[in-house]
C-alpha cells in the first residue's frame, strides 16, 4: 500500500511542478508594474514631495477613517479601469477610421498628407492617455494598498499623488477632446476642398 | 503468530482488487489533471491571446459605427465621419469620469 501512496504522490508531484511554473511566470511580467516595495518606494517618494505633516488631532481622523477612504478609492479605482478600457477602444477605432480614410485617399490617388498629422496626433494622445490612465491606476492602487492606520502620513502623501495623477489624465483627455473639436474640422475641411477640387472620386 | 501478517497481506489484495478504490484513484489524477489543465490555460498566452482577439473583434464593431467603410469617398462621407469621430469622443465626459469632486477629504470622509 505504502509502494502505491509513493508513486502516486511522486506522479502528482511531478504533475504539479508545471503549473507552479507556470503561475510564476505569471507573476514575473507584472513585477515591472507593482510590487509591494515599489510601492514603498513610490510612497516614501511622494512623502519627500509633499511633506506632509499631522497634528495629533489629524493623525486620529485619519486613523479612524481612513479604511472607509480606501473602500471609496477602491471603487474609483474599478470604475476608472471600465473608462479606460472604453476609451482606449474609442480612441484605437478613430485612429483606425483616419488610417482607413488616408488608405481610401490614396487608392483615390488623391493627396491627403496633412491627414498623417493628424493620425499622429491621435497616437501619441492616445499613449499619452494610455500612460496617464496606468499612472492613476497605480497611485490608486498604492493609495488603498498604504497600511493608513499604521502609517497614516504615507496614506496621506499617497492621496496628494491620486489628486496629481488625476490632473494629468484629465489634461491629456481634454486634449484629445480639443484635438477632435479644432484639428479634426480643420484636416477634414481641407480634404473635402482637395476632393471638390480634384473632382469628386468614387472610392472602392 | 503469522496471522496478522495473512490478515495483512490479504488486506493489501483486497485494496488492489478493489474496483471501488481503483476508480476514486483515478478520479482524483482526472480532477488533479484537470485543474492542472485549466491552471496551464489560464497562465498561458493562448488565453491572452484570445481575449485581446475578442477586443480587437470589439473595436472592430465600434469602427464601423464612426463610418462606413465603403461607399463613395466624397464630402459627404468625410462629414459623416467627422460627425461619428466627434460623437465617439465627446460621449467621454472628462467631468464625470475623472471628477475631482469624489477625491476631496470630504468625500472619502477624511
Amino acid at each position: 500500500m505504502q509502494k502505491v501512496i509513493l508513486l502516486i504522490a511522486t506522479f502528482l508531484c511531478a504533475l504539479l511542478i508545471p503549473p507552479v511554473a507556470f503561475a510564476q511566470d505569471g507573476s514575473l511580467s507584472e513585477i515591472g508594474s507593482y510590487t509591494d516595495d515599489a510601492r514603498a518606494a513610490r510612497v516614501t517618494k511622494l512623502r519627500e514631495t509633499y511633506r506632509i505633516t499631522l497634528s495629533d488631532k489629524e493623525r486620529e481622523l485619519v486613523v479612524s477613517r481612513c479604511k472607509g477612504a480606501q473602500g471609496a478609492l477602491s471603487k474609483i479605482l474599478e470604475r476608472l479601469k471600465t473608462t479606460r478600457f472604453e476609451r482606449e477602444k474609442t480612441y484605437t477605432s478613430v485612429i483606425s477610421a483616419l488610417a482607413n480614410l488616408k488608405l481610401r485617399f490614396e487608392n483615390a490617388h488623391t493627396d491627403a498628407s496633412n491627414l498623417d498629422l493628424l493620425i499622429v496626433t491621435y497616437q501619441q494622445k492616445s499613449t499619452g492617455f494610455r500612460l496617464s490612465a496606468g499612472e492613476y491606476e497605480t497611485t490608486l492602487e498604492d493609495v488603498i494598498r498604504v497600511d493608513c492606520v499604521f502609517d497614516p502620513v504615507g496614506f496621506r502623501a499617497a492621496l496628494e499623488g491620486v489628486r496629481s495623477a488625476r490632473k494629468d489624465i484629465v489634461g491629456i483627455s481634454s486634449d484629445i477632446t480639443e484635438t477632435t473639436k479644432s484639428t479634426l474640422p480643420t484636416t477634414f475641411d481641407s480634404l473635402k476642398l482637395r476632393l471638390s477640387t480634384d473632382g469628386e472620386t468614387s472610392g472602392e | 503468530m503469522e496471522k496478522p501478517v495473512e490478515n495483512n497481506q490479504t488486506e493489501k489484495e483486497l485494496l488492489r482488487n478493489n474496483p471501488v478504490f481503483i476508480i476514486t484513484i483515478a478520479c482524483l489524477i482526472a480532477v488533479v489533471m484537470s485543474v492542472i489543465g485549466f491552471l496551464a490555460y489560464y497562465n498561458s498566452d493562448t488565453r491572452r491571446m484570445v481575449e485581446q482577439l475578442q477586443i480587437n473583434n470589439q473595436q472592430e464593431v465600434v469602427e464601423s459605427t464612426l463610418a462606413p467603410a465603403t461607399g463613395d469617398l466624397n464630402s459627404a462621407y468625410i462629414n459623416s465621419l467627422e460627425d461619428g469621430i466627434t460623437q465617439a469622443v465627446e460621449k467621454h465626459d472628462d467631468d464625470t469620469e475623472f471628477s475631482s469632486s469624489e477625491i476631496t477629504d470630504s468625500a472619502l470622509g477624511l
